[in-house]
C-alpha cells in the first residue's frame, strides 16, 4: 500500500469521525455512559458484566458511527467525490474494527485486573458470587478460572466482531434499514435476524440433544466438541480464543468482500 | 459432611422406610451392629440404601434398578434389590434378575491362571507366545516377551483396539482365537513399560488358558470355578448359551440411561463380545457374591493351596517406587480407609462392582442396568470401605508440588486413523490444582469426600527407559508429551483450514454471482484443494461417527473407504500446493495473487502434514 493510498484511507476515516461528531443528541453519549456503567459495574462487582460491552458494541457501533450520515443523507456526497467505493468500504471496515478491537482490549484488561485483584470481595464481602471460579469448579478443574475468563471474553469478542462486520455489510447494502427502527426494511432485516437467531438456537439445541443422546447426531458432534473442550483446557483458553477469533476474522473478510461487491452495484 | 444430613433425615424417616417398595433382606439386630471398614455399621448402610430408594420416584428417577450385596466372610450382611429391570412392563429387580459383570469377568481369567500356575502348567513369567499357536500375533512391534504378568498388569503394550469388539448378531460370533486375531490392535508401548487397560490383552490371557488346558475357556471356568462354588445362575459365553436360564432371564432385562430425572429406555442391549473372557459373564447378584466370598475365604476353595490365593492378592504393579500396590495379579487395589481388592465392569447394558477387604473379609457387590452413572455404583464402596484419609501417608505439613505439562492417556489409539483421539483427551495436571508430595515418586491430591470431609487420591510417578515420565493411576498411565501443544495446534490448523476453505468457496461463489470472478493460473486446482480440505475434515468426523455407532471400532471396509478418501485428499492437496508454489515463481502477476498462492500453499501443506502425522489414511494393521 503506497503512502498516498494510506493517506487517502486515513482521510476517509477522519471524514467519518467528523461526521460522527457533527450532530446533537447523538447516541455517542448513551454509549459512553453505558460503557462507563458496565465497565464500573464489571470492575467492582463481577468481571462477567464486562461481557455486555462487546455484545452491545457490536449492535450499536455501526448505527452510532453512521447516524448523522443516515439522518442527513450525506452518503450521497461520496457519490459526487472522486472516491473509489471500494476505498470507502475499506476505510469504514478498518475504522469500525479498530475501534471495536481497541474498546475490546480496554475492557478485557480492565476485567482481567478485576478478576485477578477481585475487588468484588471487598465491595460485596465474602458472599460475592465469583461466577468464573464457580464455572471452573463445575468443569471439574479441567479448566482454570483464567481459562474460563478467556473463553467467555474471546467468545463474546468473536461473536461481536462477526456481528459488526455483518452490520457494516448490511449498511453498505441498504443504509435505509438503519434510518428507522420501524421502517419496513428494518422489519424485514429484523425478521431475517430473528430467523438467524432461531437458527443459531436450533443448532445449540441440536448440540445439547445430540450430546445427551436424544438425537442421533452425537457421533458427529462429539469430536468437534472434544476439540473445543481440549483447546479450552490448554494454555488458559488462549488457544481456543485464537481459534474463535480466527473464525471471526474469516467471517469479517467474507462480509468485507460481500460489502465491496454489493456497495459497488448499489444505486445511491 | 454430606451424609450427616441424610443420616438425620433417615433416622427421622424411621418406620416410613419399611414401606419402601424394595425387596431387601433385613439383617437381624446383631448383624445390623456389625461395623464396616468405613467405621459405619450395617444399619447405617442399609438406611442409606433405602433412603435413596425412597427418593427414587417415577417423576424423579435416580436409577433404573440396582442389586446390592454386602458380606463379611460367610455371612451375608445385606442384600437389596431396587427399582425395575424393565420399567415399561414393571418387572422389579429381585434375586432372579441377571446383570452383566462386564470386566469383572476378567478376574475369572486371573483366578484360572493362578490355578494353572499352582499346578505348574503355566509360568507367569514366560512369553505367552510359547503357549499360543505359532504366528498368533500379526502386529507386534517389539521383540520383548509378553508374559502372563504383563497381561495381568495391562502393560503388554497394546493400544485400544480399533476394530469393533461387540457383535449384535449372535450368528456372527467367531471362535475365541479367530475373534482375537480379527481385532488385534497395534503394539505401541514396550511390554512392561506403560500400563494401558486392555480388553484384548485380557482376552488373550483367556485364550492362553484355553491353549494350556486344551479345553474350551468357558467349559474350563464352569468346571473349575462355577461348579465348585455352586454358581448355577451365571453364564459366560458371548450369547449366554452355556446357561439357558440366564439366557432367558437376560432377555427380560432392559437397559436405561438416566436423563433429567427420567430413565431413557435403551432396550435389551443384547450385544455379544466374541472376545468373551474380557467381559461376557452374566448372572445373579447371589452368584457374584458367592464368587467374591470365595476369594476372601481363608480356605481358598478355588485353589489347592491357600498360599496361591495369598499370592494372587500380592501386588504386581506399584505406585511410583512405593510398596502401595496398584494391581495384584489382575485385581485392582484401591486405597479406601482400608486397602481393598476387586474389579469393576461396564458394558453397553450395565455396570457392576466387586470390592473386598481381605483383612476384615468384608465385601461389596453392586450390579445395575445402566451403562453410565448410577448412585449405587458411585457411592456404595466408599460407604462400606470408607475413604482414604489425606493424613494416612503424610504426617505433619505436606510439601506442595505443582505438576505441570500435558499428559496423554496410555489407553488410547496411537496407530491408525484414530490417532487423533489421545490428543483430544489429554490431561493438564496443573489444572488439578496443588498436589502434595509423599515421597518415593508418590503424590496425593486432596478433594472433598463423600462421607469424610476430605479425602485424597494417590498418583504415582514413573520414568520410562527413554527418560519420558508418566503418572500412574489404576488401569492406565498418563504419559507426558513435551510437544503436545504443537501437535494440538497442528490438528487445530487442520480443522481451521477446512473452515477457511468454506469461506473461500463462499467468496468465490459471491464473486461469480457478481460477475467479478476471474480465472487465473491454477485457480481450478486451488479450488479442488479447498474441497479436498473440507472433505478430509468431514471424513475425519465420519471416522468418529463410524467408531461410535459400531460399538467402539471401525469395520475394515468402512475404514478402507475413509482411509482411501483421506489418501485422495492428500494427493489433491499436494497437487494444489505444488501448483500454487510453482505459480509463485512462474510469471509476473499482481501482489495479491502472490499472497493467494502463498496462502494456498500453506493451507494445503499443513493439512497434508496433519493427515500424515495423525495417520488418518491408515486403515490397516491397527
Amino acid at each position: 500500500m503506497d503512502k498516498n493510498y494510506q493517506k487517502k484511507i486515513l482521510d476517509l476515516i477522519r471524514t467519518d469521525f467528523i461526521t460522527m461528531n457533527g450532530g446533537k443528541n447523538n447516541m455517542r453519549i448513551v454509549i459512553i455512559l453505558m460503557v462507563l456503567f458496565f465497565g464500573g459495574l464489571g470492575f467492582l462487582f463481577s468481571p462477567v458484566m464486562g461481557l455486555y460491552v462487546p455484545l452491545m458494541a457490536s449492535g450499536f457501533l455501526v448505527p452510532m458511527m453512521f447516524q448523522n450520515e443516515i439522518k442527513y443523507h450525506s452518503e450521497k456526497m461520496f457519490a459526487l467525490l472522486p472516491i473509489d467505493r471500494k476505498d470507502l468500504v475499506r476505510s469504514r471496515f478498518i475504522m469500525s474494527i479498530v475501534l471495536y478491537i481497541a474498546s475490546a482490549l480496554l475492557f478485557y484488561l480492565l476485567m482481567l485486573i478485576s478478576f485477578k485483584l477481585k475487588p468484588y470481595y471487598i465491595v460485596l464481602g465474602e458472599d460475592a458470587l465469583d461466577i468464573i471460579e464457580m464455572l471452573a469448579e463445575i468443569s471439574n478443574n479441567n479448566m482454570t478460572g483464567l481459562g474460563i475468563f478467556n473463553l467467555l471474553y474471546f467468545g463474546a469478542y468473536s461473536v461481536g466482531l462477526m456481528l459488526i462486520s455483518a452490520n457494516l455489510r448490511r449498511y453498505f447494502k441498504n443504509s435505509k434499514i438503519f434510518e428507522n427502527f420501524f421502517s419496513p426494511e428494518m422489519r424485514k432485516a429484523t425478521k431475517k435476524e430473528t430467523g438467524q437467531i432461531l437458527f443459531l438456537f436450533a443448532i445449540i439445541m441440536v448440540v445439547i440433544l445430540g450430546i445427551t443422546d436424544i438425537l442421533p447426531v452425537r457421533n458427529v458432534i462429539v469430536p468437534i466438541l472434544q476439540l473445543f473442550l481440549q483447546l479450552a483446557q490448554v494454555a488458559d483458553g488462549f488457544l481456543l480464543g485464537a481459534v474463535l477469533v480466527t473464525i471471526a476474522v474469516f467471517s469479517s473478510i467474507y462480509n468485507y468482500i460481500c460489502a465491496i461487491l454489493e456497495y459497488d452495484e448499489r444505486e445511491l | 459432611m454430606k451424609f450427616a444430613k441424610r443420616i438425620t433425615a433417615a433416622l427421622c424417616a424411621g418406620m416410613m422406610l419399611f414401606s419402601v417398595s424394595v425387596l431387601s433382606v433385613h439383617a437381624d439386630e446383631a448383624t445390623e451392629k456389625v461395623v464396616l471398614p468405613s467405621g459405619k455399621d450395617v444399619r447405617w448402610f442399609q438406611l442409606q440404601m433405602e433412603l435413596t430408594a425412597k427418593e427414587n420416584t417415577e417423576t424423579n428417577r435416580l436409577y433404573a434398578s440396582a442389586a446390592v450385596g454386602l458380606f463379611q466372610g460367610d455371612e451375608v450382611l445385606y442384600t437389596g434389590y431396587y427399582g425395575e429391570t424393565d420399567i415399561e412392563n414393571q418387572i422389579p429387580a429381585d434375586e432372579n434378575s441377571v446383570y452383566e459383570w462386564g470386566s469383572i469377568s476378567k478376574t475369572l481369567i486371573w483366578v484360572s491362571a493362578m490355578q494353572l500356575y499352582e499346578q505348574g502348567k503355566l509360568d507367569l513369567d514366560r512369553d505367552v507366545r510359547e503357549y499360543l499357536p505359532d504366528g498368533f500375533f500379526q502386529h507386534l512391534a517389539y521383540d520383548e516377551p509378553i508374559t502372563m504378568l504383563n497381561l495381568m498388569n495391562h502393560n503388554a503394550g497394546w493400544q485400544e483396539t480399533t476394530r469393533p469388539i461387540w457383535e449384535t448378531d449372535e450368528n456372527a460370533i467367531l471362535p475365541l482365537g479367530e475373534a482375537l486375531q480379527a481385532i488385534e490392535p497395534a503394539q505401541v508401548h514396550h511390554p512392561g513399560e506403560a500400563a494401558a487397560y486392555s480388553n484384548y490383552g485380557a482376552a488373550v490371557a483367556g485364550y492362553v488358558i484355553e491353549c494350556v488346558t486344551g479345553q474350551d475357556y468357558c467349559e474350563y471356568i464352569h468346571e473349575h470355578i462355577f461348579e465348585p462354588l455352586g454358581m448355577e445362575h451365571t453364564a459366560l459365553n458371548p450369547a449366554h448359551s452355556d446357561n439357558a436360564w440366564v439366557q432367558e432371564q437376560r432377555k427380560k432385562m432392559k437397559s436405561y440411561q438416566l436423563f433429567l430425572g427420567n430413565c431413557v429406555d435403551l432396550g435389551n442391549c443384547l450385544n455379544y463380545v466374541p472376545a468373551y473372557p474380557a467381559g461376557a459373564a452374566t448372572g445373579t447378584l447371589s452368584d457374584l457374591m458367592t464368587y467374591a466370598q470365595a476369594l476372601v475365604n481363608e480356605d481358598a476353595p478355588l485353589f489347592q493351596n491357600p498360599e496361591t490365593q495369598e499370592l494372587l492378592f500380592t501386588g504386581t504393579d506399584f505406585y511410583g517406587d512405593s510398596d502401595i500396590p496398584m494391581c495384584a495379579h489382575g485385581f485392582w487395589c484401591e486405597e479406601h480407609a482400608v486397602r481393598t481388592y476387586g474389579h469393576n465392569g461396564a458394558t453397553t447394558a450395565g455396570q457392576a462392582n466387586m470390592t473386598f477387604d481381605l483383612d476384615s473379609k468384608t465385601g461389596l457387590v453392586v450390579m445395575v442396568n445402566e451403562p453410565n452413572g448410577n448412585w449405587y455404583i458411585n457411592y456404595t464402596s466408599d460407604m462400606a470401605f470408607g475413604e482414604l484419609s489425606p493424613e494416612k501417608y503424610i504426617s505433619g505439613t505436606a510439601e506442595k508440588a505443582k505438576l505441570d505439562g500435558y499428559y496423554l492417556m496410555a489407553r488410547s489409539t496411537y496407530r491408525g486413523m484414530l490417532r487423533f483421539i489421545p490428543y483430544l483427551t489429554a490431561v493438564s495436571l496443573s489444572n488439578l490444582g496443588d498436589t502434595e508430595k509423599i515421597g518415593n515418586h508418590l503424590y496425593q491430591l486432596r478433594h472433598e469426600g463423600h462421607i469424610a470431609d476430605e479425602t485424597a487420591v494417590i498418583l504415582g510417578k514413573k520414568i520410562y527407559p527413554d527418560g519420558n515420565s508418566a503418572f500412574q493411576q489404576p488401569s492406565m498411565d498418563l504419559i507426558h508429551d513435551r510437544f503436545y501443544l504443537v501437535k494440538l495446534c497442528l490438528f487445530t490448523v487442520y480443522v481451521l483450514s477446512a473452515v477457511a476453505a468454506v469461506y473461500l468457496m463462499l467468496i468465490q461463489h459471491k464473486l461469480k454471482k457478481h460477475g467479478k470472478w476471474t480465472i487465473y493460473q491454477g485457480s481450478a486446482v486451488m479450488t479442488a484443494g479447498q474441497i479436498a480440505r473440507l472433505v478430509s475434515v468431514l471424513a475425519l468426523l465420519g471416522t468418529y461417527a463410524v467408531l461410535v455407532s459400531h460399538q467402539g471400532g471401525i469395520p475394515f471396509t468402512m475404514g478402507a473407504v475413509l482411509g482411501i478418501v483421506q489418501m485422495l485428499c492428500i494427493v489433491i492437496c499436494g497437487v494444489s500446493a505444488v501448483t500454487s508454489c510453482v505459480s509463485i515463481f512462474s510469471f509476473k502477476k499482481e501482489k495479491m495473487l502472490t499472497v493467494r498462492y502463498i496462502l494456498n500453499t500453506i493451507g494445503c501443506v499443513l493439512p497434508i502434514i496433519a493427515i500424515l502425522y495423525f495417520e488418518m489414511y491408515r486403515f490397516w494393521g491397527c
